[in-house]
């Protein structure tokens, strides 16, 4: 599996391409919800949170082909923080006759740290519920719905009574997706790292 | 703009999915030991499927072993039950755990659950059935309406229970519910929850870690109550009274399961329970007899059950191994001992048993004497043989004179066959071929006056006029005559005598026009379309014949 990826251009080599419009497409579309969960999670209000992920990706863009794109992990992730960060104080900045934002950035931005880590849970969130989101076809809803409570904590007899499943059943279903998407959340780590 | 989670309708908290990629980096981390990881993982080791039986004070359920990662059957006990009986349950495992044999229920893991409930696995039969089950449905296995098939299960219950004998301790429930099979021919001895071990076993025949083991169930006393099944628990087990179980207790049970093998039916009539114990202490069972006919029971079989259930335990077989022997012996053509066989049956079981040597021998014996029947009656043959060849070299000598006069009639008719065809060649001017068949007509029989007729007539159409008058006369002189005026032979002769000056000394050949002149002067009504068509069509053909 890893020999396969490693083998071929990820996603993030081919964007460098400013002429690769699908691959392009792609990485906007792969990004774009996680760029939007920092850029919200920083403190702008949805509304403008929207435009202002459109603003990041233009720069983003711009900058991709001086990128100087290697191997070494959660590089093209600080990269494309860095923008967002610098983006959203930007956008504070601009706002800045609003008190509350000062307020903000007094509290926030002097924290780095914070932001970092918000960076770094988010984007474990992100790669989980994309990898989710590539194999739920895969299985049939109910197992899903199943296995997903069972994730979420919910006690196996309930799950087993709700979904009238055996619960040796259900564990057997629960290894099956939780392999399945650990290996997809492996591949899209990489591939989007 | 949305977030992926909130989007979809499966919406895993933020702490799992965090959860989650910690999880496939740990991955990241083992490599590709993910069995290992499993089990290192993995809490609950059995997941519970569904029920399989229930019976007693304890049930029987289809367990998922994560562990093992197949399926087996958990025994546990079915309510809350007194430390004596959990400690019964448990002696029972550990008994059974203790008797590793093929023939017996194997126990794989005894242990106590997440609720303090004891537990013991043990192998899960997939298709099992229990013999019970077996015979009741026995017309839909065509393998087991075969006695000798009912009897390979019964050998096998037989080595189970021998074992356990062998390691001091005797079954006491033996039934045909107790017995476990499958397809493969599996038979395994379940359920020793009333085993026991001998009164006065001598331990010191089981050697090292068996006799540690054994230790376990020395103190059990046997309780003042009935235990076992009617029809199938020997009358020692049906009395209230405290009495002495051995062996032979086990035997009376083997007995009554090779009494249900070979009739289908309990030994017992149904009904009271209380009847049954008495008609069992009484030795009131149905006598194997009454089925023998619908059954096609041996008698020798008969026999053998009635001793392996005698009242008294005294009269029964000694041990396990002896009750196997003979039903083997029955098998294998031998006379069983319960039989008290005389000479007449141990004859012929030993021809049944020596069948296939018996039959060859008096098959042998059969061909030796056919062989030298037939070679007797050859050697007559060839002697009436010699007389008849010599009076047939007489007759084929005869024979062999006819046949050459014969031959020389063949020529002839030979002779004349050619001769015709030869003609027939000749009017469809095939000179040459006519010519060829006169001469091989003329070989077969000099003297075809035809034959020589024709040639004749061919020569004076090559113009060989000397040779044409020889042919003519030669066939005068064989007595052809010709069947009318114009074939004769001597009516020629004029003619050949005229044409002979024509021929021109230079060419030996009459010439065309000296010839063409000659044949317009011949009266055509007497000769002469014949020698017209002679001298004129392809008359060359012909001139260079010898």
């Amino acid at each position: 599996m890893m020999k396969e990826i490693q083998t071929r251009k990820t996603l993030l080599e081919r964007v460098k391409d400013p002429h690769d419009d699908l691959s392009w497409d792609e990485f906007y579309n792969y990004y774009k919800d996680y760029v939007f969960i920092i850029v919200v999670n920083m403190g702008v209000d949805e509304h403008s949170a929207k435009d202002l992920v459109q603003e990041i990706f233009v720069k983003a863009w711009k900058a991709l082909p001086d990128f100087d794109y290697s191997s070494s992990k959660g590089r093209f992730r600080s990269w494309i923080s860095t923008i967002t960060k610098n983006s959203v104080r930007t956008k504070f900045r601009d706002n800045s006759r609003r008190p509350q934002t000062d307020e903000l950035e007094d509290n926030f931005f002097s924290d780095n740290k914070a932001i970092d880590e918000i960076v770094e849970v988010e984007w474990k969130k992100f790669v989980a519920s994309k990898a989710l989101e590539n194999i739920k076809d895969e299985f049939s809803e109910k197992n899903l719905s199943a296995f997903i409570e069972l994730m979420n904590g919910t006690d196996i007899k309930k799950v087993s009574q709700k979904y009238e499943l055996q619960e040796s059943t259900l564990y057997v279903y629960r290894t099956r997706i939780q392999k399945r998407l650990c290996r997809e959340i492996k591949r899209l780590n990489y591939e989007l790292n | 703009m949305n977030s992926t989670s909130d989007k979809s309708h499966f919406s895993l908290f933020d702490s799992s999915l965090e959860n989650l990629f910690d999880m496939a980096e740990s991955m990241d981390k083992e490599g590709a030991s993910t069995i290992l990881s499993e089990l290192a993982s993995e809490h609950q080791r059995y997941w519970i499927s569904n029920k399989i039986a229930e019976g007693g004070s304890k049930k029987v359920v289809k367990v998922k072993d994560s562990a093992t990662n197949r399926h087996v059957a958990m025994a546990v006990l079915k309510d809350n039950e007194s430390e004596e009986a959990i400690e019964e349950f448990l002696r029972e495992a550990r008994l059974t755990a203790f008797l590793q044999h093929p023939n017996i229920m194997p126990v794989y893991d005894i242990g106590v659950n997440s609720i303090n409930q004891p537990y013991f696995t043990m192998k899960l039969i997939k298709g099992g059935f229990n013999l019970a089950t077996l015979i009741r449905s026995a017309h839909k296995f065509d393998e087991y309406k075969t006695l000798s098939a009912r009897l390979e299960i019964f050998l096998k219950i037989c080595d189970g229970v021998a074992f356990a004998h062998s390691r001091g301790i005797i079954h006491l429930d033996l039934k045909p519910e107790n017995i476990q099979l499958d397809d493969f021919g599996q038979v395994l001895v379940c359920d020793w929850g009333l085993a026991r071990f001998i009164k006065g076993f001598d331990t010191e025949k089981l050697t090292g870690t068996d006799k540690i083991h054994s230790m376990d169930f020395l103190n059990i006393t046997v309780k003042g109550v009935v235990q076992g099944t009617p029809g199938f628990m020997a009358p020692e087990q049906a009395s209230t009274k405290k009495t002495e179980k051995n062996e032979r207790t086990d035997i009376y049970s083997l007995g009554a399961l090779l009494y249900y093998l070979l009739s289908f039916k309990s030994p017992l009539k149904s009904g009271k329970i209380s009847q049954m114990l008495s008609d069992t202490l009484n030795g009131n069972t149905i006598p194997l007899k009454k089925w023998q006919k619908r059954m096609q029971i041996p008698d020798p079989l008969i026999k053998v059950c009635q001793k392996a259930m005698r009242l008294s335990p005294d009269k029964r077989y000694d041990s396990v191994v002896q009750l196997q022997k003979e039903v083997r012996a029955y098998m294998d053509g031998y006379a069983t001992s319960a039989e008290h066989a005389g000479f007449v049956t141990q004859f012929s079981l030993f021809y049944l048993r020596n069948k296939l040597i018996f039959n060859l021998i008096v098959f042998s014996f059969l061909a030796i004497i056919s062989v030298v029947g037939v070679s007797i009656k050859q050697m007559k043959d060839s002697e009436q043989k010699a007389l008849k060849s010599e009076q047939e070299a007489l007759l084929s000598l005869k024979k062999l004179r006819l046949e050459r006069i014969e031959k020389k009639e063949i020529g002839v008719i030979a002779s004349e066959k050619l001769c015709s065809e030869a003609i027939t060649a000749y009017y469809g001017y095939n000179y040459r071929v006519a010519y060829e068949k006169l001469n091989k007509s003329l070989q077969l029989n000099p003297e075809n006056g035809r034959t020589l007729f024709y040639l004749g007539w061919l020569s004076i159409t090559a113009q060989k006029f000397d040779e044409a008058r020889t042919y003519f006369r030669l066939s005068l002189e064989n007595g052809y005559s010709g069947k009318n005026t114009s074939m004769r032979s001597d009516k020629f002769m004029p003619v050949i005598d005229e044409l002979e000056p024509l021929i021109n000394p230079k060419t030996r050949r009459i010439d065309e026009k000296v010839l063409n002149e000659y044949i317009s002067k011949l009266p055509k009504n007497k000769y002469v379309v014949l020698i017209k068509h002679l001298l004129y069509r392809h008359r060359n053909d012909l001139l260079d014949i010898k």
